[in-house]
């Protein structure tokens, strides 16, 4: 299973293309807190440029905050409030576990299109100064790159891509579960798979790193043929990570399957949801751009 | 439970093949890496019980409704207890003869079943159900019994059964109940004895020969068991020459029966020739009527062609087609022997007659002249081969020699044609050609009034003619034609005709005949009372003595004389060969048999053309054999009183048995379950559409 994630065909050329594309308006916050729909804002209000909010004056507020415009207006105490402004710190976690090396109904397997998203994130993030680090994994962490900014973290980050090999049997809940301990100071996570684990939920393992302080987002790669489901013949149908094969035909299972698969998917957006982490579903025949794009919410439906 | 078509009930193994397709399909899954096959194996384990259950109702209602076709095609029948009079035969100890008509007729398709098979099946269950002794006679035109006594050996007449077939012959159930008649004599007297007929409805209701025993029970078994028999049938065919028309055309007349109660509208009829299409029509046939119709062929030819009339085929095909030979139109050899011969052509004897048949006037050489001055001497034997007609023109006398050759030559076929002068020798004629003159001679007369100024008044002219005679075929009246302004100055008168011999053909206004016609053996002689040139009249100048002289000579040619021989299936015929001819007869199939004149040729079992030829491969003649017409007829019109005789019984629809097709209910089972089958596959697509939809 040392078969390596890419033929990964990074174009810098296409993330420069996204970056012009996508550069004014990408904010990985934006992202978070977009993908969050509200539910959690930053708590920490700071010295910054960036107005935040209105609230009412308490004694001991610093008079230096007070919104003396709106006292004038309304004739009460407003203290005005910033959000804190400082660099983003940006995790990228790609499971490559067997599962992510199906290529069905596209050109690129769901671990080369994960790698192809983490790449475009970490240029944009990068071009705005913040720092990325990515962490690949199977079994086990298979690519570390600390988070780091500047100009030479991408072409660090684009290596590590192309270094990384997929793994063969993997939970990659087990695996995350190890992996979320380890990532420091508070961060946003983007956690790129295909959440197949029906053993420990992915979702599960998202919310407790959620819980360490981190904000999470978790971008569930699927395949067009595990959507839809196109087979037609009788098929013995054989796993990626060791599972023991299923005989069927496909015509009969699929409205079946394709039931399950809803339920699971559904399953794992409303527990992200509940718990406060990030979720969008990517195709892998998906343009990159188009997905970029349906990523910052500003793609109806 | 029986069927009527058992062999379709092979078809129930087409029972197994929904569900062997379904296994073969299932047989090889190929292969397919998968990520999500925990979500698939969650998806089988919840669906696939209740998919399994659809799948195998589905498999299963395919195979149902393939059986239930399969068994409504071999059409299933409930056969109830037999009643009346057949039951009670049945529960004697009484000896028995089965008699099943074999005749074409029972060919006759009822469904997808001739009536033979169900005159076999019927004599089966008969031999399963006699308690007595049996035999079996089979009643083709020569009956035949596998046992010569009645006796208890049912295998050996099951097997007879078996390998009994339709012939294409007549049918002879009178033959076939003399012969089993024959057989109960044998039986002691105190047994009971009785004979049961199978047979169809026309058959049966015929009359058939009674029994000696006046005890003898005789029982008729209708193998139509009360279904309508009707027919069509080719049941008459007339092929003459059609000289009015032209040299080289046939008249085909044929009749066509009908034996049932709907009309028949425009039914395709087509004469065939050497198997080709030559003439089409429809022809609307009345019920139980018959209708005649003519067709109008040429042949330019010199060989004969086979030709055959062909109707659209019916449920009985045999007695739809005829067959006949279309015979070339011969060129006639003529020899006139001029009496009265002249270096000046416009006076010669045989002038007008000469320019009549030259080539140039009748489109071809159809008529071969020879001339021969003569003075009556006796000819040789070289000049009266292969003659046709020989003319004795204005010939002064006849010596006995010349009048023996020519006796001979009439009475094989040939024809005489004797014409007047005033060279004509009547004493002499009438002592020489006593055996061959139409009426004696009696002497020359001059028409008309002498005194008379009138040229008109000096001449009589031919008033009454015999109108249906062949010889006036190419006139639609011959006292219109141009024959009737003849002037006829001289005549020969002639005595009274005593044994009524000959016939007067026209008759001048002076009640004297002119043409006289007298058939001596196989030939015919014609007396012209008038000359063949201007000495005596007219005649020959008037535009109409064209067509006559060529009728004329037509009808005494032997070839039109002789009819064409024409056999039936199965029965002996006459070979159309010269005295002490031999010759080898090929059949339609190639069969060869030696065939002799005058000896009967019995192998006319084949239907077709027959040829006859000799040592040499040269054609000496040929027949067809076709079907007999009174066998197509299958049902009487009054067939619901039967003509049977006192102690013989009507037995119908299964020999007294109730019976009730049961393919009707299989027809119906099958419908819904074709129905139930669809509205399942149906709900199945539809619900598994509706999922996809709603995913």
């Amino acid at each position: 299973m040392s078969e390596p994630v890419s033929e990964l065909e990074i174009d810098p050329e296409a993330l420069s293309a996204l970056s012009r594309t996508l550069g004014a308006r990408f904010d990985p916050r934006r992202l978070v807190e977009g993908t969050l729909s509200g539910a959690h804002r930053s708590p920490r209000q700071g010295v910054s440029v960036d107005f935040a909010q209105h609230r009412e004056y308490v004694p001991g507020d610093e008079l230096r905050h007070l919104d003396w415009r709106a006292y004038a207006r309304s004739e009460r105490y407003y203290i005005k409030q910033f959000e804190e402004d400082r660099n983003l710190r940006a995790w990228l976690l790609l499971d490559l576990s067997g599962s992510m090396r199906f290529c069905g109904g596209s050109t690129r397997s769901k671990g080369a299109y994960g790698a192809l998203v983490a790449a475009g994130l970490a240029r944009l993030m990068l071009q705005q100064g913040d720092a990325v680090g990515l962490r690949a994994f199977h079994s086990e962490v298979c690519t570390n790159l600390p988070p780091s900014t500047g100009a030479a973290q991408l072409p660090r980050f684009l290596e590590s891509l192309k270094g990384s090999r997929f793994g063969a049997k993997a939970s990659v809940g087990d695996a995350l579960w190890r992996l979320g301990e380890g990532l420091g100071a508070r961060s946003v996570v983007f956690l790129l798979s295909d959440a197949f684990d029906f053993e420990r939920s992915v979702a599960e393992v998202a919310l407790r790193i959620q819980g360490g302080g981190h904000q999470v987002v978790l971008l569930q790669i699927l395949d067009p043929h595990e959507i839809s489901f196109p087979y037609q013949e009788m098929t013995l149908f054989e796993g990626l990570e060791d599972e023991s094969p299923v005989t069927g035909d496909p015509r009969s299972l699929a409205s079946a399957y394709r039931e399950e698969l809803d339920r699971f998917c559904e399953t794992l957006r409303l527990r992200c949801f509940e718990g406060g982490v990030g979720y969008c579903q990517l195709r892998t025949d998906e343009p990159l751009e188009r997905a970029f794009l349906r990523l910052l919410g500003e793609v109806s439906g | 439970m029986e069927f009527l078509s058992p062999a379709l009930l092979f078809g129930l193994v087409a029972v197994a093949i929904p569900p062997l397709l379904h296994l073969l399909s299932q047989r090889t899954p190929k292969p397919l890496l998968f990520p999500a096959i925990e979500l698939l194996r969650r998806a089988q384990r919840r669906h696939a019980r209740r998919t399994k259950l659809r799948q195998w109702l589905l498999i299963s209602l395919r195979s149902l409704l393939l059986g239930a076709l399969a068994l409504a095609m071999s059409r299933p029948l409930l056969r109830g207890e037999r009643t009346g009079a057949l039951s009670a035969a049945l529960n004697g100890e009484a000896a028995t003869v089965i008699v099943v008509d074999q005749s074409y007729a029972m060919s006759y398709r009822l469904g997808d079943e001739q009536l033979f098979e169900r005159a076999r099946r019927e004599a089966r269950r008969l031999l399963e159900e006699l308690r007595g002794p049996v035999a079996l006679v089979l009643a083709a035109p020569e009956p035949r019994a596998p046992l010569s006594a009645v006796g208890d050996d049912r295998a050996t007449l099951r097997q007879a059964l078996t390998e009994a077939e339709v012939v294409k012959g007549p049918g002879a159930l009178a033959d076939a109940l003399t012969l089993s008649y024959r057989l109960l004599e044998e039986v002691p007297p105190e047994r009971s004895r009785q004979v049961i007929v199978i047979s169809s409805p026309a058959a049966l209701a015929a009359e058939l020969p009674a029994s000696a025993d006046p005890k003898l029970r005789l029982l008729r078994v209708d193998v139509s068991e009360g279904e309508p028999l009707p027919n069509y049938s080719v049941s008459g065919l007339e092929l003459a020459p059609a000289p009015q028309l032209g040299i080289g055309r046939w008249q085909l007349t044929v009749e066509i029966s009908h034996w049932g109660d709907a009309e028949v509208s425009k039914l395709p009829i087509a004469v065939h020739i050497e198997d080709q299409v030559k003439v089409r029509g429809l022809i609307d046939l009345p019920a139980w009527g018959k209708v005649k119709k003519s067709f109008y062929l040429q042949h330019e030819g010199t060989e004969e062609l086979k030709g055959e009339l062909r109707l659209k085929s019916d449920a009985l095909p045999l007695d739809d087609r005829r067959s006949f030979w279309l015979e070339p139109q011969r060129r006639l050899r003529v020899l006139a022997l001029n009496g009265d011969p002249r270096p000046t052509p416009r006076e010669d004897e045989l002038f007008y007659l000469e320019r009549t048949l030259a080539p140039e006037v009748t489109g071809g050489p159809w008529f071969e002249l020879d001339q021969l001055p003569s003075e009556g001497e006796s000819l040789d034997a070289e000049s009266l081969a292969d003659r046709d007609v020989i003319i004795l023109a204005n010939l002064p006398r006849v010596s006995d020699a010349l009048a023996d050759q020519l006796s001979d030559f009439v009475k094989a076929g040939g024809g005489l044609w004797l014409t007047m002068g005033s060279r004509v020798n009547v004493d002499q004629w009438n002592q020489s050609l006593s055996s061959l003159l139409p009426q004696r001679l009696r002497g020359q007369r001059r028409a008309g009034d002498a005194s008379a100024r009138l040229e008109r008044r000096r001449a009589a002219t031919p008033t009454v003619f015999k109108g249906d005679h062949p010889i006036f075929s190419p006139f639609t009246a011959p006292n219109q034609s141009t024959l009737r302004q003849a002037q006829i100055r001289e005549y020969m008168l002639v005595e009274p005709s005593l044994n009524g011999e000959s016939q007067h053909l026209i008759t001048l206004d002076e009640g004297a005949p002119l043409l006289i016609e007298r058939i001596v053996g196989d030939g015919r002689v014609l007396l012209l009372t008038g000359s063949l040139d201007q000495s005596w009249g007219d005649l020959p100048l008037r535009p109409d003595f064209l067509p006559f002289a060529h009728s004329t000579l037509r009808h005494l040619s032997r070839e039109v004389l002789r009819p064409p021989t024409r056999g039936e299936w199965g029965r002996p015929i006459t070979l159309p060969l010269l005295t002490g001819e031999r010759c080898v007869v090929h059949s339609p199939s190639g069969r060869q048999r030696p065939g002799e004149a005058g000896r009967l040729f019995t192998e006319t079992r084949e239907l077709g053309h027959y040829r006859l030829l000799n040592e040499e491969k040269e054609s000496r003649g040929r027949f067809v054999v076709n079907l007999p017409a009174e066998g197509a007829r299958l049902i009487a019109k009054e067939q619901s009183t039967s003509t049977s005789t006192p102690t013989a019984e009507l037995q119908q629809g299964g020999g007294g048995q109730s019976t009730q097709e049961l393919w009707h209910g299989g027809l119906a089972a099958l419908f819904l379950l074709f129905l139930f089958e669809g509205f399942t596959a149906l709900r199945i697509l539809e619900s598994q559409r509706r999922r996809r939809v709603e995913s």
